[in-house]
């Protein structure tokens, strides 16, 4: 093989697409569908007493209104459990259409369908539902004092309790000579993709078939949700991804309500309908995620050496736990980081609240994780008077101690072993882009000044590309065209560039004649989805695996016409030639032709296939038995376990003490993901992620009242950050290979978004001199810190306790 | 379908009920409604401008009374009338068959889909309630929906059965005041105050109703002013249907 595009800047091959309005997004289709709108519970708890559609019948173009009374069979059940779990012992997902009670503000109420959006919209605004409320749980305080409940038989308002322990971490603190304990938090947060939901759907009557265009993740989940739910064969179900304009998790759920209800109405109607979700309903019914508070025990020794750790943490699950408890696992699981933990314990309980459900949200529970560890670190390297750099570089992981088992269970039900890491060397690196060693006298420089400025740096690891499958379909066309699908869906990330390059590279093509479909079940039924940071290394190796078998097969069919042996051949530029003799080879589109034996010609170059055209051996088959037609091939890869990536995020910051501002001076990026399949794509994921990263971390948050309102929910009250509040990173890449695939890859797509409210906090910390133990801050909150503690200057701890 | 609501019917009402000339006029769009010969109503049909002929014959009058039943309650009418439950619409036939003391039975078909329903009032005549099933386009239009008309017309239906009879125009009350005039016109709806009824009307001046010329002259009167008033109403809900989108 001659690597060509694998690792190049390839520039993406949607981006003339998408840059130029030729996407073709969910909304740009079903023009002439009937349109879906919601009736919404405005209250976060109530019973519903009645649905009174007397106005709404006025409203010229109304075609119908359902509601949970005419949901037929298994749509009148809730919502599949999507990801049973042993210690999800109070599973609840929603109904389609809230059955008699609603759980969150937002929660759907009643389908109205009708001529147009507007008209949809009319007629929801007329319907009455008369709600009895119910006294609702805001936050996790309020779920864990239970004084009221969620769903009145989840006692405690607990979903699950869940523990895992590597040695005996409470043994290990009692004996450490130096303990600290602290409680840490993040906020509820979401991740607000561009484009919301939205769903269109057909019922072809003529054939029988659903065909369904959803802005999801997974579209071969939706299929199956909905094949099922609606008692339809999975044949007669197709679910098209379009371009979506970015999904963070949100759109992995399935099937959401809408993904249902919208199908089942265009069946029983036997018209087009389509439901494009607004921004008020991302607010209140896409999920949420972020919202945990932690409780940290520390032992270590006078170096700053963990001896060992236990974390107890509750994670607001919101209404409903379709996604089960693989959030809060993620978090246990992926808190220790890239450090060496002998004896490690965490425990948590994931509990219900009256907000909207909470499912992953790029991170997935690793910047919560990674806060915890990171701050704790810190609170460590305080206590000691040491740099905080040197008591990580004393707990990291060193290469020869891979593969490193922390004898847990991962997301994935796979064990959690780190397969491969260069953490000591990404942290030299990083110290050295920031100018770590330096900065105390660029800070003392500044204080001079009246400016505040602190440093701040935070370590990760991420477990990626999780199974248990994908797979790749490679067909190289009798016109040389490389038709390559794979099922999972893309949401911007690149895919058709990627796995272009990486199937480039494998046939020995030009990447501009490779063309890759994703997230089509016409085109690839089986498939998983797009998340957790697992596309390029799942369908990446499938395809290249799909792409190794035709390169094998047209290496055998070039071999017989050119009479030369399979070992002397090579692939180059889309001809199939003899090593060391360019001009002795056959091009791939021939190679394609005769692997299709024909009786009838439909071109000039295909004369060569039919049956009269050479002499054939008469005891052979034209079709031999352990041979098929055609130069393709379908392959599928699935891991063992999961491969990690890992990163470390260095800021500088500087704080106004005037008003609590805080402005990112510099961010630098230390990044390592395997080989890179296109260093570009792989620094936009990051510089993406970091983005989100610091909405997260000085921005955004959901604001709920005490009655569940959300408070925030539009774009006007809900801060994202602009261009000029998001730092262009620095960023340096490692390319430590994974030994789990065959590629050697690692996932990227949510690694820029994880350490950033650590690094953030710690920045924050050092440059104001007050803790930061609760993300996000905003200028008020720091205002206030910094008002309660005078003239603020040196590093300090307010919450950590320290025994000696 | 299965829905249950309260009514509130003037006494005299139940008993106009059982005339197929005042079903024929207050039933929202209603076309036409037949006496099935050989049950408790004497055959005769009774159409919307209150025409009526024997057996079904246009033109042929029939003795004032013939279509009441023989005081024994409703027998079996054939119901014709042009049906309009939200978006659908379409003409729709069947039959309205007493059950018992309390209760009715509508069965037909049409464009708007098959139903096969019991009405029944309790016996207080204080509540009504409907069940039965409804296949076709209206299975589609949501149970919440269905309920939501079937309310409305009862209500309609029983207000106007307890009107005296000159105010009742046979395609004013109950029909929806914001249905376009070209649905309307496409349907063949009509209603009795438009001028195009009124030749059918006088048709009728050889039928009973030509005794009491001058109550068909209010009548008539009546309709006009209820007509009038229903263009007012469609003019009205257009103007504020286009104020709030271009709003």
């Amino acid at each position: 093989m001659t690597t060509q595009w694998f690792g190049e800047r390839v520039e993406r091959h949607e981006d003339q697409r998408l840059l130029t309005g030729a996407g073709r997004f969910l909304d740009d289709a079903g023009h002439d569908a009937l349109a879906a709108a919601f009736v919404r519970s405005p209250h976060a708890h109530a019973r519903i007493t009645g649905i009174d559609v007397a106005d709404a019948i006025d409203v010229d173009g109304l075609v119908a209104v359902y509601t949970w009374d005419d949901l037929p069979g298994r749509l009148a059940d809730p919502l599949p459990l999507l990801i049973p779990h042993p210690d999800l012992t109070e599973p609840r997902t929603q109904f389609a259409l809230a059955n008699g009670e609603v759980n969150h503000v937002g929660e759907a109420v009643a389908m109205v369908v009708a001529a147009d959006r507007y008209v949809a919209e009319d007629a929801a605004d007329r319907i009455v539902v008369d709600y009895e409320p119910l006294p609702p749980v805001v936050g996790i305080d309020a779920a864990r004092t239970a004084d009221r409940l969620v769903h009145p038989d989840v006692p405690g308002n607990v979903a699950a309790v869940t523990t895992q322990e590597l040695g005996d971490a409470r043994a290990a603190i009692a004996a450490a000579p130096r303990v600290l304990e602290l409680d840490l938090s993040i906020e509820r947060s979401l991740s607000s993709p561009l484009e919301g939901r939205g769903v269109h759907a057909r019922w072809d009557a003529d054939d029988g078939r659903l065909r369904i265009r959803t802005s999801t993740q997974t579209s071969t989940g939706v299929r199956a949700a909905v094949a099922n739910i609606l008692e339809l064969p999975d044949v007669a179900v197709e679910v098209v991804t379009p371009d979506v304009g970015g999904g963070f998790g949100t759109k992995v759920v399935h099937p959401y309500p809408e993904e249902v209800l919208v199908p089942w109405a265009a069946r029983l109607l036997g018209r087009e309908v389509k439901w494009v979700e607004d921004r008020y309903e991302h607010f209140v019914s896409a999920t949420h995620e972020r919202g945990q508070q932690h409780h940290v025990r520390v032992g270590f020794d006078d170096d700053g050496t963990i001896l060992g750790m236990e974390v107890e943490f509750w994670h607001d699950t919101g209404a409903y736990s379709p996604y089960g408890i693989v959030l809060p696992i993620i978090t246990a699981t992926q808190l220790p980081g890239p450090y060496r933990h002998r004896h490690y314990r965490v425990m948590f309980t994931s509990l219900y609240t009256n907000t909207v459900t909470v499912t992953p949200y790029r991170g997935a529970g690793r910047p919560q994780g990674c806060f915890v560890m990171e701050r704790t670190i810190d609170r460590i390297a305080e206590h000691l008077g040491l740099d905080r750099t040197d008591v990580r570089a004393r707990n990291l992981i060193q290469p020869d101690e891979f593969p490193y088992d922390f004898d847990m269970t991962f997301q994935d039900g796979r064990p959690l072993i780190y397969d491969s890491g260069e953490y000591p060397a990404s942290l030299e690196r990083l110290k050295q882009m920031i100018g770590w060693d330096a900065f105390a006298a660029e800070q003392a420089a500044a204080r001079g000044e009246g400016r505040r400025l602190g440093i701040g740096l935070a370590c990760y690891v991420e477990g990626t590309g999780v199974g248990p499958y994908e797979g790749g379909h490679v067909h190289v066309e009798t016109n040389g065209r490389v038709m390559v699908a794979t099922g999972l869906t893309s949401q911007g990330q690149g895919h058709e560039t990627v796995f272009a390059q990486i199937v480039a590279d494998e046939l020995g093509v030009d990447v501009a004649d490779v063309h890759v479909t994703t997230g089509d079940t016409r085109r690839f039924p089986y498939a998983v989805g797009t998340y957790a940071s697992r596309a390029a290394v799942m369908s990446g190796n499938a395809v290249a695996l799909a792409a190794r078998a035709v390169r094998a097969k047209a290496i055998r069919i070039a071999a017989e016409a050119l009479e030369a042996a399979p070992t002397d051949l090579d692939i180059v530029g889309g001809v199939v030639q003899v090593r060391g003799t360019p001009a002795r080879g056959i091009p791939l589109s021939q190679v394609a032709v005769l692997s299709n034996p024909l009786r009838y010609s439909f071109s000039k170059e295909a004369q060569a296939a039919t049956q009269f055209a050479t002499p054939a051996d008469p005891d052979v088959a034209p079709v031999p038995e352990d041979d098929e037609p055609g130069l393709e091939a379908r392959d599928y890869y699935s891991p063992v376990r999961s491969t990690f990536a890992s990163g470390m995020h260095a800021a500088v910051v500087e704080v106004d003490a005037a008003t609590g501002a805080v402005a990112v001076v510099r961010y630098a990026v230390v990044h390592d993901c395997g080989p890179l399949i296109n260093p570009m794509i792989v620094e936009g994921q990051i510089q993406g992620g970091v983005a989100q990263g610091v909405a997260g971390a000085l921005l955004e948050r959901l604001a709920y009242d005490e009655a569940g309102n959300l408070c925030n929910a539009s774009f006007m009250d809900f801060l994202m950050p602009y261009l000029s509040e998001v730092p262009v990173p620095d960023i340096d890449h490692l390319e430590t290979p994974s030994p789990l695939n065959p590629l050697g890859i690692k996932g990227a797509g949510e690694a820029g978004v994880i350490p950033v409210s650590a690094c953030l906090a710690a920045a924050i910390e050092d440059a104001a001199g007050v803790p930061v133990d609760h993300m996000p801050i905003s200028p008020p909150e720091l205002w206030a810190k910094l008002g309660s503690r005078g003239t603020h200057l040196g590093a300090g701890s307010g919450t950590a306790e320290a025994t000696a | 379908m299965r829905t249950t609501f309260p009514i509130d019917a003037a006494p005299e009402a139940w008993a106009r009920l059982a005339d197929p000339e005042v079903l024929a006029a207050i039933l929202p769009g209603c076309r036409s409604v037949t006496s099935v010969p050989g049950t408790a109503g004497a055959a005769g049909v009774v159409e919307t401008d209150g025409a009526r002929r024997a057996g079904g014959g246009p033109g042929t009058a029939v003795p004032a009374g013939a279509g009441r039943g023989d005081g024994t309650g409703l027998g079996t009418l054939q119901v014709v009338v042009d049906l309009s439950v939200a978006s659908l619409r379409g003409l729709w036939a069947g039959t309205v068959r007493r059950v018992d003391d309390d209760a009715v039975r509508i069965e037909g078909s049409g464009e708007p889909g098959a139903v096969d329903l019991v009405v029944r009032a309790d016996p207080h005549r204080t509540r009504l309630t409907v069940e039965g099933t409804i296949e076709g386009p209206l299975a589609t239009v949501g149970a919440a929906v269905l309920a939501a008309a079937v309310h409305r017309m009862a209500k309609d239906v029983l207000r106007a059965a307890g009107t005296p009879l000159p105010s009742v125009p046979s395609r004013g009350d109950g029909f929806r005041s914001d249905e376009p005039e070209a649905v309307r016109a496409a349907s063949g709806t009509q209603d009795l105050g438009r001028s195009s009824t009124e030749p059918r009307a006088s048709q009728g001046s050889a039928g009973p109703d030509d005794k009491a010329g001058s109550a068909g002259r209010r009548r008539r009167a009546v309709a006009r002013v209820a007509a009038a008033a229903g263009v007012v109403a469609v003019v009205i809900s257009r103007w504020r249907r286009s104020r709030r989108r271009s709003g």
